[in-house]
């Protein structure tokens, strides 16, 4: 499994070297996350967003990783969501961030996390998400994670970082 | 399973290295190695779209170009686009930075593009450097290319690639290209310590309507601010005897167009190729097409510019020396004071017809890392011309020895190499 994530760093950095598209529909991407079961995870994610519409710009998004904290070391549950974006607006309040101007996109989605033997509901909030034509920056993205009985954890993506291609 | 992935990663791997960083196109693609073709069939059959030139204007130092600019920018009446690799303000050029925002106030339209690098100028203009977020604030409309930020980490290689061109255009007619960056040792004297230099100003409608098509598909690919090209009005280009027959060469998001022009010149120069490079790091293709080239017997001549960066020095030596096996005739500055500062020109005159005229090095990174832009231009006239400029610069400088062959062949400077054959 390891070799498996090398090769697709590796692949990763290649990628990033391709050509610039007209409309950047793929995306992968770091994120770092802690939660309530005491553990900080760092995912790989690949996002697609088959539309590139202006207006909610439907997204699916995977995300798998790494973790440690309480329970040691190990594999991430994989994530899988579908999300919009609420709104987008070039008053940019997080526009000090970046470069270039670009818009404030605040987004939700919604899918699901396994470990494989057990699947949970997921959702989360993206409230400081700011877009370039090629990147996605996130930061303090709060989600939760529902069992049959109510919230099973909750944590905060504090940055997800996505390039697209 | 496993052996699988390692293929399929191999295989992927190897496709996306061979094909979009390789300069094979430039030894192997059969149009540009056709030395019986004329560069002008080359240039029609690779596509590159034609152009006509005229009242070309050539300027070889750093405040000549900046009081031109200023006549530019403060007679524009629509419209003036600029991209820069390197920009940042200094005493020689704040007056040019002061214009652009107050005619943007006065509701020019003025799009503006700069490369990520600038605020990492390692030249002597690190030393005078302010940034220029001013033109944002006055209404230009700014676009840094591939910003240099801890939040595009997973873009890591990706920043490999710059944006490397230097033109102008202004209401659709009047052109600017060249090697001339808006910084401090751009804008400078020669005579002072600013580095030796050039940008060729002309009307073109038809170079303005190829750049301008080549500028919304940039822009809007990487700007929020998205333009159309009925937003530039084009005005109708006149017929005049005396143009100059022109191909325009735009080589942005990888599209190689600098391989084909380079390889295009080597395998159908009849007589003579002369090169004005800079940071001339190049590979095992562009060895074989110069290679090929003289023993078809073309003299090829090289002007090594002087570089008073050690490291760079140290590169750009130890690759002439591999040069020197391709026959090529290779001429190094002499270290003296009137040759003190760099020489930044980048420019190939063949066989006293051709001239190519632009951003692009002659080396790896310009090839494939850059976008770059370039004008080839047939004219005997205007070969004689920069010939003649180009024996200036020639004149004191030594053919190069054998022994500086073996001197600068150092197993030390390898590594400097490598390096600026990467990142230029």
């Amino acid at each position: 499994m390891k070799r498996i994530v090398v090769i697709t760093a590796v692949l990763l950095l290649c990628f990033s070297l391709s050509a610039a598209p007209k409309v950047f529909r793929f995306g992968y991407g770091i994120n770092v996350e802690g939660n309530s079961s005491a553990r900080t995870e760092i995912k790989l994610n690949f996002t697609a967003r088959p539309f590139s519409s202006n207006v909610m710009n439907p997204f699916v998004r995977a995300e798998y990783g790494i973790g440690m904290g309480r329970g040691g070391f190990g594999l991430t549950n994989l994530t899988a969501v579908a999300g919009v974006e609420l709104f987008r607006s070039m008053k940019n309040p997080l526009g000090f961030t970046m470069a270039n101007k670009g818009p404030w996109s605040p987004a939700i989605c919604a899918g699901i996390t396994t470990d494989f033997t057990d699947s949970n509901l997921y959702a989360e909030l993206s409230l400081f998400r700011v877009l370039d034509k090629d990147f996605i920056y996130e930061w303090f993205t709060a989600f939760a994670v529902f069992d049959r009985s109510g919230i099973e954890k909750w944590g905060v993506c504090l940055l997800r970082l996505t390039s697209m291609f | 399973m496993r052996k699988s992935v390692v293929l399929i990663s191999f295989i992927l791997i190897l496709s996306l290295l061979c094909g979009c960083y390789s300069t094979k196109a430039m030894v192997e693609n059969p149009i540009v190695t056709d030395t019986s073709a004329t560069i002008a069939d080359k240039m029609d059959a690779l596509g590159f779209p034609r152009a006509s030139i005229r009242n070309m204007e050539a300027y070889f130092d750093g405040p000549d170009w900046v009081d031109r600019v200023m006549e530019l920018v403060q007679e524009a009446q629509d419209y003036v686009i600029i991209a820069s690799f390197l920009v940042s303000e200094c005493e020689a050029n704040e007056q040019v930075y002061d214009l652009l925002c107050r005619r943007a106030e006065e509701g020019l339209r003025i799009y503006f593009i700069y490369d990520s690098a600038a605020a990492m100028d390692m030249t002597a203009s690190r030393f005078h450097m302010k940034p220029v977020n001013k033109l944002a604030k006055s209404g230009v409309h700014v676009l840094e290319y591939s910003p240099f930020s801890i939040n595009r980490l997973p873009k890591l290689a990706g920043m490999l690639l710059r944006e490397h061109r230097k033109f102008y255009i202004i209401d659709g007619s009047i052109i600017a290209v060249g090697g001339m960056n808006l910084n401090y040792i751009s804008n400078r004297s020669s005579l002072d310590d600013g580095q030796r230099d050039s940008m060729f100003c002309f009307r073109s409608e038809s170079t303005a309507k190829v750049l301008l098509e080549d500028f919304v598909d940039f822009w809007n690919t990487y700007s929020w601010e998205e333009v159309s090209l009925s937003d530039f009005y084009v005005p109708e280009e006149p017929q005049v005897e005396d143009a100059y027959q022109a191909w325009i060469i735009n080589q942005f998001d990888r599209n190689k167009n600098m391989v084909t022009t380079f390889g295009s010149i080597f395998y159908s120069a009849k007589e003579e190729i002369l090169i004005l490079p800079l940071l001339p790091m190049e590979n095992a293709d562009t060895r074989k097409a110069i290679s090929d080239a003289v023993q078809r017997g073309v003299e090829v001549q090289m002007i090594l510019p002087n570089d008073p960066r050690e490291s760079v020095y140290r590169g750009a030596h130890y690759s002439v020396s591999t040069l020197a096996d391709t026959g090529m005739s290779i001429y190094p500055e002499p270290n003296t004071e009137e040759r003190k500062n760099l020489l930044h020109e980048k420019t190939i005159i063949v066989d006293g017809e051709y001239v190519l005229l632009g951003s692009a090095n002659f080396n790896y990174r310009s090839l494939v890392l850059s976008n770059e832009v370039g004008i080839m231009i047939h004219s005997p006239e205007f070969a004689e011309f920069m010939t003649e400029h180009y024996m200036t610069i020639k004149d004191g400088c030594e053919l190069l020895t054998p022994e500086q062959t073996k001197q600068w062949h150092k197993i030390t400077w390898i590594l400097d190499f490598l390096v600026h054959f990467i990142m230029g």
